[in-house]
């Protein structure tokens, strides 16, 4: 256990470590303000007990509730020794008034200033819950304790020179901006500004553009070092900042001073900027300075900056969760700036990030979207009048893609959008599954667009199979094929998109956030207009489909029907169904519709007995006596009627049909069948003729086809359905 | 600054040949190694005066004359000034004079000041009227009382660099009416919060204590205490060290350090202490016949007292016994006593004398003088006994 020994509370607030804080790291730390907490177990546990780091401020005895009658430094003295004593037992003093950092020689005691204690002690802490052991240089160095008692030295000595240089150089130096750290030197500029320990991103934002916005240097000298630690070389971070950061100083040369030489900045992150034109390394001394300022090293152009820029190579920052999340922020940002999506409160903490992350500040630099980049909002028209549900299913919609929909289809199209409001992060990936279908049909939407990975174990290691959208779409085309699905994602894996594929998803589109994003948006708008269009019809075919398939199944249950006829009549209408779904093909409707044709021919069959007509003499149109034939219902006996005005029927007219042979022509069969139904408002002539002229196309005379359409369809279909219902 | 810097600046200066521009710029340049601030005719007076009139540093061996009976000052217990730089060191508003200050410190001003917030001025009385009362109930040595006086008044300069800058500096009053609320020499974390650095000194210096630079108030309050108070970050052995390289004792001496705490703290007049070591050092040189010498040094606890220990080895105590308890001190120990020692710590030796005894001698310590014997012991060992 750390116990940290300090009166004062506020000076703990100022520093960083507050309530909540110290409530993080309960389990490490135990703070002590006044003596009186400390009880006859805690002494025992302060002094006798090892592998305890005992963090004492100077002045605690000082505090009139903590006075003691012995000597303060004669407790000091003791602790001391007692650390001393056993290598695990550790003993820090820290004061306001320590200006160095001392640790003894067993690594078990040291003495340290206030701030540096309070800026280290979370990194000492993580170092001991990661190792386990407690390691006093990160209590006094922070983060890379190797090199940064050297960078100290080598500062303090820098500094020593700098004083005593009698060289004057304010005149030289008239036209540059100094920034400086408060380690450094006092300024030896009008134009300067200290930076506090801004190492954070709204900091460089803020000090960047709140100083080089107004007048144009003819140069920058940035030091090298500033901030908590000195072996984070800020420097280099700060230039880059400021090359991506669009103020009349973007292009200004910049200086950075140094006191340690290049190869210790080798594995900086920021390190690129020292390879571009106009950023240069300079000593930390006078005659360094009055040297690059007489220099004149020219600003560079725009062009220049871009292609500079360009050999940043930054990497995405650590400080996100994974690569996807900063994708997907991005593509966001570009989305919207893109489709002229205003910022809203949604999208604010993304373009808060795009705006002071370095990263995003790289990429915007090197992938700008001007005013003429902006897709109007004509060409994002979607055609709304079949009043399309669309469901948003995506672990980063609340980031701001529901935002990009809710502006794209409802508030430029009309269209009703939802997401999926689930915590994607704690839900299991089957519970996801679970939630996504109920909302998808009880909102009975039509278009899903749907992320790739949803929950935190689609970014583990697992097949393509296993992922929790690609089970999402299974499910949901397994229900209703109908509903048309769009993956949206930001994944570019070939294997993925073949598993999408299988899984048969509708299309895809791909996160885009660079020099695509207008094809990709347009793209979007096609796909999604044709999605709703198709949905909207199928989806309704599909349930009815599955309605009469389940009603067969009943009838064939209770016996009314028989097994293999409604085994066809159920493969059929899958058939018909499938090529429907395939409508991206040329002769898709062909194929559906000579399956409900087949559909048709079987319900004619099931119902009409052409196997036992009843033989009887007629006389035809001409008056001449002929043999006929009657057939009768099945189900009621009832003989067909003759419908007149039929020019195909080649039977006389009567009241029942009869027929020369003992065949019965589609025509008076289907207008049995349609009538029986109680359908009345479809010719069948029209269903037969269209079956014709498909069939037996004259490829003689006119040498065409016949068209099979989507009306076609519509019709034979709801010949179909209807008629099945009425078995 | 070396005795060969001021011999070099002092030979440069009889330089016939030299003429009045190059000897301004000599003396120009002499002030900064010095440290020295104020105008040029001040700083020239002063450089003058180290390089013509000045030996207090000890830094020229006494003139080997035969001692002159002289009068030893009152015995001044060492202990005073212990409990005098205790006390400033823990009054609450005196302690914002040598520690930077933070957001608590700042509520403990406003409260006694009876303001709602910060005033330089009223925080700058409240020192003054709380040192006077301190100075009162305690007893500083003239020299300490002189130096903090300068400090917080601008009466004078003060420590060996003859700062002159003070709490009570016009610049610096300036500098508050143009940052009202704003201490002038703020904690790190206070900094951080305002954005401000406080005052900053218009001429940056190294300290010749700690090899630091003092850039603002804040390092420069720290850069105060250090002169007073011997601790973990401003341990007596880099000061010794430095001590022993700038007078290039390593040259005629083997000094190691042994048994040498870097922990131990104590409040004390470091510039004195060391001073006093370098007279030591002196008197050795002086006795050795300019032979090579091994010297240890020693700093430790012992009960309430701690020792510092120089122990030259190889040697014997050129007096016998009873001169030294009843005429201990010649030309050469006399100023040690008076300028350095008196006041600021008790001085024992233990030493093998011309009769091939050892004793253990009380030389300074208020008491009456006498000799306890001792085993046979090498050498002779000065014990500055610093009380608290």
């Amino acid at each position: 256990m750390i116990y940290l020994i300090d009166d004062n509370q506020k000076r703990q607030q100022d520093s960083g470590w507050g309530d909540n804080k110290f409530e993080q790291y309960k389990e490490f730390i135990h703070p002590i303000y006044r003596l009186s907490e400390v009880t006859d177990d805690l002494r025992n546990e302060l002094f006798r007990n090892e592998n305890n780091v005992i963090l004492f401020h100077e002045s605690f005895f000082e505090n009139f509730e903590n006075k003691q009658a012995n000597d303060v430094n004669d407790i000091r003295n003791k602790l001391e020794k007692l650390s001393n004593e056993k290598s695990t037992r550790y003993y820090v003093i820290f004061s306001g008034s320590n200006s160095e950092r001392k640790l003894n020689e067993n690594n078990t005691s040291a003495s340290i200033p206030v701030h540096i204690l309070y800026n280290n002690l979370e990194i000492f802490i993580k170092q001991f819950q990661n190792s386990n052991e407690y390691i006093l240089k990160y209590l006094l160095y922070g983060t890379n304790p190797d090199i940064e008692p050297f960078l100290l030295e080598e500062l303090n000595k820098s500094n020593r020179l700098f004083i005593e240089d009698i060289l004057n150089i304010t005149n030289e130096v008239n036209d540059y901006f100094f920034f400086r750290s408060k380690l450094d030197v006092n300024p030896i500029s009008e134009n300067h500004t200290t930076i506090f320990n801004k190492d954070s991103e709204f900091g460089f934002h803020n000090i960047i553009n709140n100083r080089l916005s107004k007048i144009e240097y003819k140069g920058i000298f940035i030091p090298l070092c500033f901030g908590n630690s000195l072996s984070d070389f800020n420097g280099l971070r700060l230039a880059t900042e400021i090359r991506c950061t669009n103020t009349i100083n973007q292009c200004t040369p910049i200086f950075i001073y140094s006191f340690v030489r290049m190869e210790y900045l080798l594995q900086n992150e920021c390190f690129n900027i020292l390879k571009t034109k106009g950023v240069e390394l300079v000593d930390y001394g006078k005659k360094a300075f009055q040297y690059a300022a007489i220099s004149k090293t020219s600003s560079l152009t725009t062009y220049e900056l871009l292609e500079e820029i360009k050999k940043l190579e930054l990497q995405p920052p650590k400080n996100y969760l994974d690569n996807h999340s900063i994708a997907n922020e991005w593509a966001i940002h570009q989305w919207a700036k893109t489709i002229g999506c205003d910022e809203t409160e949604e999208l604010n903490k993304v373009f808060h990030n795009v705006q002071y992350n370095l990263y995003f500040k790289y990429l915007r630099t090197i992938h700008p979207i001007s005013k003429q980049d902006v897709i109007s909002a004509t060409k994002l028209k979607i055609d709304n009048k079949d009043k399309p549900k669309v469901l948003l299913i995506d672990d980063e919609a609340e980031k701001g893609w529901y935002e990009i929909f809710a502006f794209l289809l409802g508030d430029l199209n009309n269209i009703y959008t939802d997401y999926l409001g689930v915590d994607f992060k704690s839900l299991r990936s089957d519970e996801i599954i679970e939630k996504a279908i109920e909302k998808i049909f009880t909102d009975d939407i039509d278009v899903v667009i749907l992320d790739f990975r949803l929950n935190p174990s689609d970014f583990e290691n697992k097949k393509s199979e296993d992922i929790t959208s690609i089970k999402l779409l299974k499910e949901i085309k397994k229900r209703n094929p109908g509903i048309k699905v769009i993956a949206f994602s930001a994944t570019n894996k070939v294997w993925n998109l073949q598993a999408l594929q299988e899984a048969e998803v509708d299309s895809f589109i791909f996160k885009d956030n660079n020099e695509n994003i207008h094809l990709t948006i347009e793209s979007l708008i096609l796909k999604l207009t044709s999605s709703i269009k198709k949905s909207s019809w199928l989806k309704p075919i599909w349930n009815k489909t599955i309605s009469v398939i389940n009603h067969l199944e009943d009838q064939r249950k209770k016996h009314n029907l028989d097994k293999d006829f409604t085994g066809a009549i159920s493969t059929f209408l899958q058939l018909g169904f499938d090529s429907l779904i395939d409508s991206n093909k040329r002769f898709s409707f062909d194929s559906a519709f000579m399956y409900y044709f087949l559909i048709l021919e079987a319900i004619s069959k099931q119902m009409i007995n052409e196997d036992t007509p009843h033989q009887v003499n007629y006389t035809n149109k001409n008056g001449v006596s002929k043999n006929g034939y009657k057939f009768q219902f099945r189900s009621n006996y009832d003989f067909l009627k003759d419908f007149e005005g039929n020019e195909y029927m080649q039977v006389a007219a009567g009241d029942d049909l009869i027929s020369s042979n003992k065949r019965i022509p589609y025509n008076p069969k289907f207008h049995n069948l349609i009538s029986l139904a109680g359908i009345h408002d479809i010719n069948p002539i029209t269903i037969v003729d269209l079956r014709n002229k498909f069939n037996h196309p004259n490829l003689i005379d006119q040498r065409v086809i016949a068209v099979i359409e989507k009306d076609d369809i519509d019709k034979i279909f709801e010949v179909c359905i209807k008629l099945l219902k009425n078995l | 600054m070396a005795k060969t810097k001021y011999d070099f600046i002092k030979e440069l200066l009889e330089d016939k040949k030299i003429n009045q521009n190059q000897r301004e710029r000599i003396l120009e340049l002499a002030s900064r190694e010095i440290g020295l601030e104020g105008t040029l005719e001040e700083r020239v007076q002063k450089i003058e005066d180290i390089i013509f009139n000045d030996n207090s540093s000890g830094n020229t061996p006494p003139p080997n004359n035969p001692p002159d009976p002289k009068i030893l000052p009152d015995y001044i217990d060492p202990l005073n000034l212990y409990n005098a730089l205790l006390a400033y060191n823990q009054n609450p508003i005196l302690k914002t004079t040598c520690h930077p200050i933070s957001s608590a410190n700042i509520e403990v001003i406003v409260h006694q000041s009876g303001n709602n917030s910060y005033d330089y001025k009223k925080h700058l009385a409240l020192i003054k009227l709380n040192f006077i009362e301190l100075a009162t109930n305690e007893k500083f040595t003239t020299k300490m009382y002189a130096l903090i006086k300068n400090y917080l008044t601008g009466e004078g300069t003060w420590s060996s660099q003859n700062i002159k800058v003070s709490w009570s500096n016009k610049d610096l009053e300036e500098w508050s009416s143009r940052n009202p609320n704003i201490v002038p020499n703020p904690e790190d974390s206070l900094i951080e919060a305002t954005e401000n650095e406080g005052y900053k000194l218009e001429r940056e210096f190294v300290s010749k204590l700690t090899n630091k630079t003092i850039r603002n108030f804040s390092e420069l309050v720290i850069y105060f205490k250090s002169l007073w108070h011997i601790k973990d970050d401003n341990p007596l052995q880099r000061i010794l060290e430095k001590r022993n390289a700038d007078y290039k004792y390593e040259e005629w001496a083997n000094i190691q350090f042994i048994n040498f705490s870097q922990t131990l703290n104590l409040f004390t007049d470091v510039d004195k202490l060391v001073q006093a070591y370098s007279k030591i050092i002196d008197l050795i040189k002086e006795n050795s016949n300019k032979n090579h010498q091994e010297i240890l040094i020693s700093y430790y606890e012992e009960g309430s007292k701690k020792i510092l220990s120089i122990h030259q080895l190889n040697t014997y105590w050129k007096k016998s016994i009873l001169d030294t308890i009843e005429r201990p001190f010649g030309n050469s120990m006399l100023p040690l006593i008076e300028k350095q020692i008196n006041g600021l710590c008790d001085l024992y030796i233990r030493a093998k004398f011309n009769d091939n005894q050892s004793y253990e001698v009380n030389l300074w310590d208020g008491k009456e003088r006498n000799a306890k014997p001792i085993p046979t012991f090498d050498g002779v060992e000065y014990l500055l006994i610093l009380k608290k």
